[in-house]
């Protein structure tokens, strides 16, 4: 039972066709959006290195933009397979490479999904760089002669101005350390002496802070020195003062800064997310649908498609069947008897697969496995006629009994219609009288002969 | 003496027909611009516009919006009328509208053109402007309680941040107001009335700026008090004062930064009108064109296209005159020519008349003019 089987007609197929080529190109420009968006947040992160300690982490931004160039590429792909599956001729060409490609836009969505979740996890590490970076950045202000610190003045000013905060959790950081270069300092005086004295590490603290601090929006010129010492200024109480500085901290404003920004690229990268998937579905339904052909030769024939040939549950059994087989058949089997050397799933598709294959002759013990569990990988018979090739495969087979029902019905009318037989020896009565008798699957062996 | 003639076959009044047509899509498309370069120019006027005493410079942003709406509205008309001037039927319909359109036309091209040279010639009223506003502002930096001046200090600091820029002039302006407000001075301070007895007015001056005042590019914590006396500054040296706070007055920063929006308005302006005049000519030949061929009666032949019948003096001539008579329409003419009968005539007429059958009515009737 197929997942969400429709049924197509060539009307509903070429209409499916140019709506998915539409959506690709929504896709293209998704994929560009993404691209910018991480160039955009690599160039934000490069403009405050220096108060993240040139010590942040690139990784999601790179990624971003990794994923945008993919999904470009992707996208405009799929775009042209939609194009030219309305053509017949031209889609004949994209039909091998079909299946991988499905298969990695699966992967590459579910890449996706997992960007989507780091923007939002990302904020974490962000958080410990800015504090370790604002805190050594409020160190080196005073160091405006010192090479490789003596922008850190200018970019914690433009900072604290730009995103209305001062310090690193409040104003009172700056009471802390030593924000006045010693240069400007006049050593002889007894004011400067005393405040050196008065501390351990000899350094020159005041509760005064920059004039970055100070909130334009304050009725009364900015109160910057002395700030703590109420009577130094006339009807002032600091403890009730609220518009004179500004009261966040830095590191909450650029936290808060980076996480909004970081949360609009995460949803919308979840939104790219279900548009990409979308597409997927949609060529995949393209791609079965023009795989159905009920009469190959017609383009105006009925079809089926489906997102996935079998139930969810059936198809995970049969990829980690066909996982544990193909981890199986790297080994050699001994016994003449079976005299397979290459595994039982692998010489049925060298049969099916090509005819190049050498022919088994003896008859396969199917005791290992059982007829309605093998897995094959694809099936192709080529039928060689006069001056034509026809080739047909049909979707990845979990069931023969299943094959039989789908494939193989228009495959006898093929036969007995233009009367095809085999170069060497003809066998046209072999295929059908043996897929009709289901569960002969030895016998079928014994007589199909290669050429 | 025609100006400008052109002779056209009919291929080519309809190739004329269809280019216009075309030419006048791409004119409502530049009135949109000119729409929207108005109302740019207007939005950042309105942002500081409490710095500007007058608000004279709005006639700027204000003439282009009224100029880029009617761009667009005549010109949509245009492009219909042109469309169906390809064909001579159709074009009957639209005939008496041709005359009025063109001269429409005629008029906001030149609207166009004095927009663009608005746009340069209003930088020495914007600059009176500016120093009359912000020398007001600066006075009233202080009035932070005063309803209506509550946010120029704002607006200042604000600004001077922006702008790198301090005071009107330069830094000294803030030297000769009072910026810090009564109710923050300590009166019973000997300190603080010596200052203010220091002045006639009595004011509280000080060599002292506000913040905003400070630059970003100083080495050294900013100096806000006593700027100008380097002895009260450990190592405060020349460098230093030059670095420490923004050197350029806010007037010169507004006027570039005004000038600079305006200039580039300007110029894009002036290619605008060019355009338009290009298609005016289009349109007047095609009209021209159109008539001559009614006038011809030969839908297929070739016709005459100018921009004048007759020499530039003759049409100004003739139009002056046509505007003179228009306002004479109401008056009565002593042309002697023109038969005023008077009352003694008017009584002969009747007995005259009257035995013959009366083709008068019976009683006399006054003929006025």
């Amino acid at each position: 039972m197929a997942l969400m089987l429709v049924k197509f007609d060539l009307k509903k197929r070429v209409k499916l066709a140019q709506t998915v080529w539409f959506m690709y190109w929504f896709a293209v420009m998704a994929g560009v959006l993404v691209f910018s968006m991480g160039l955009f947040f690599k160039i934000e992160l490069r403009k405050r290195s220096e108060l993240m300690d040139n010590n942040e982490s690139h990784i999601l931004p790179n990624l971003l933009i990794f994923m945008g160039l993919i999904a470009c590429g992707i996208n405009a792909f799929g775009g042209k397979v939609c194009y030219d599956s309305l053509d017949p001729t031209k889609f004949v060409k994209w039909k091998p490479m079909l299946k991988t490609f499905l298969v990695f836009c699966v992967v590459f969505n579910a890449l996706l999904i997992v960007t989507a979740l780091m923007c939002f996890v990302m904020k974490i590490p962000l958080q410990f760089t800015l504090s370790e970076g604002l805190k050594n950045g409020m160190r080196y202000y005073k160091d405006t002669d010192t090479p490789g610190r003596c922008y850190m003045k200018r970019t914690l000013d433009l900072m604290q101005m730009e995103f209305r905060c001062c310090g690193n959790d409040h104003y009172r950081d700056w009471f802390e350390i030593q924000w006045v270069s010693n240069r400007y300092l006049d050593f002889s005086a007894k004011e400067v002496k005393d405040r050196l004295g008065s501390n351990v590490d000899g350094q020159y603290l005041m509760d005064g802070v920059p004039f970055s601090c100070c909130n334009p929006s304050s009725p009364r010129p900015c109160i910057q020195m002395q700030m703590t010492n109420n009577s130094a200024h006339y009807s002032y109480d600091h403890y009730t003062e609220e518009l004179n500085v500004w009261k966040r901290g830095c590191r909450e404003a650029l936290l808060s800064y980076y996480g909004g920004m970081m949360n609009t690229i995460g949803a919308l990268v979840f939104l790219i997310t279900l548009l990409e998937v979308a597409v997927t579905v949609g060529l995949q339904y393209v791609d079965t649908s023009l795989s159905t052909l009920a009469n190959p030769e017609d383009p105006e024939s009925e079809s089926e498609g489906w997102i996935l040939e079998k139930t969810v549950k059936e198809t995970f059994t049969d990829i980690m069947a066909k996982m544990k087989a193909t981890g199986k058949g790297g080994k050699v089997e001994e016994g003449g008897e079976e005299g397979v050397a290459t595994g039982f799933p692998t010489l049925v598709s060298g049969i099916f697969c090509g005819f190049g294959s050498p022919p088994p002759k003896k008859t396969l013990k199917s005791s290992k496995y059982d007829i309605e569990e093998i897995m094959l990988d694809c099936v192709q018979m080529e039928l060689i006629s006069n001056a034509n090739v026809f080739r047909t495969s049909s979707a990845p087979l979990a069931n023969f009994g299943g094959m039989m029902h789908r494939n193989i019905a228009p495959l006898t009318n093929i036969l007995r219609l233009n009367s095809l037989s085999y170069t060497e020896r003809p066998r046209e009565g072999v295929f059908p009288s043996v897929i009709m008798s289901q569960g002969l699957w030895r016998t079928f062996l014994t007589e199909a002969q290669c050429k | 003496m025609v100006v400008g003639k052109v002779t056209f076959t009919k291929l080519e009044r309809e190739k004329l027909a269809e280019v216009l047509w075309l030419l006048n899509w791409i004119s409502v498309m530049t009135g949109a611009t000119l729409f929207g370069l108005g109302l740019f120019l207007k939005i950042e006027i309105l942002k500081w516009q409490e710095v500007m005493s007058d608000q004279g410079i709005l006639y700027v942003p204000h003439m282009l919006i009224t100029t880029g709406l009617a761009a667009c509205c005549i010109n949509f008309l245009g492009g219909k009328i042109c469309l169906d001037c390809a064909d001579t039927n159709k074009f009957l319909r639209w005939k008496l509208v041709m005359m009025p359109y063109v001269i429409c036309t005629f008029f906001f091209t030149s609207c166009v053109l004095v927009g663009a040279l608005m746009c340069y010639s209003i930088r020495g009223q914007l600059e009176e402007s500016l120093f009359l506003g912000l020398r007001s502002a600066m006075r009233f930096y202080k009035d932070t309680d005063t309803p209506g001046r509550c946010y120029l200090k704002r607006t200042l600091d604000l600004l001077q941040i922006q702008f790198h820029c301090c005071g009107n002039a330069g830094y000294r302006d803030w030297f000769h107001v009072q910026w810090i407000s009564n109710r923050y001075l300590d009166m019973t301070s000997s300190a603080v009335v010596d200052r203010l007895r220091s002045n006639v007015e009595g004011k509280y001056l000080a060599d002292g700026v506000p913040f905003s005042c400070c630059s970003t590019f100083s080495p050294r914590p900013c100096i806000q008090q006593q700027v100008s006396n380097r002895s009260a500054h450990f190592n405060f040296d020349r460098q230093s004062q030059q670095l420490n706070l923004w050197r350029r007055g806010c007037r010169q920063a507004l006027l570039e930064h005004y000038t600079g929006i305006m200039q580039s308005i300007g110029l894009t302006v002036l290619l605008i009108w060019l355009f338009e005049l290009l298609v005016l000519t289009g349109v007047r030949y095609l009209q021209t064109a159109m008539e001559n061929v009614l006038r011809l009666g030969d839908p297929d032949s070739e016709s005459d296209g100018w921009i004048l019948e007759n020499s530039l003096a003759e049409t100004a001539r003739s139009n002056f005159n046509i505007i003179k008579n228009l306002g004479k329409c109401y008056q009565t003419d002593n042309d002697p020519n023109i038969n005023v009968p008077t009352p003694a005539v008017e009584q002969e007429v009747p007995s005259q008349l009257r035995p013959e059958g009366s083709l008068t009515s019976g009683t006399p009737q006054v003929q006025n003019l």
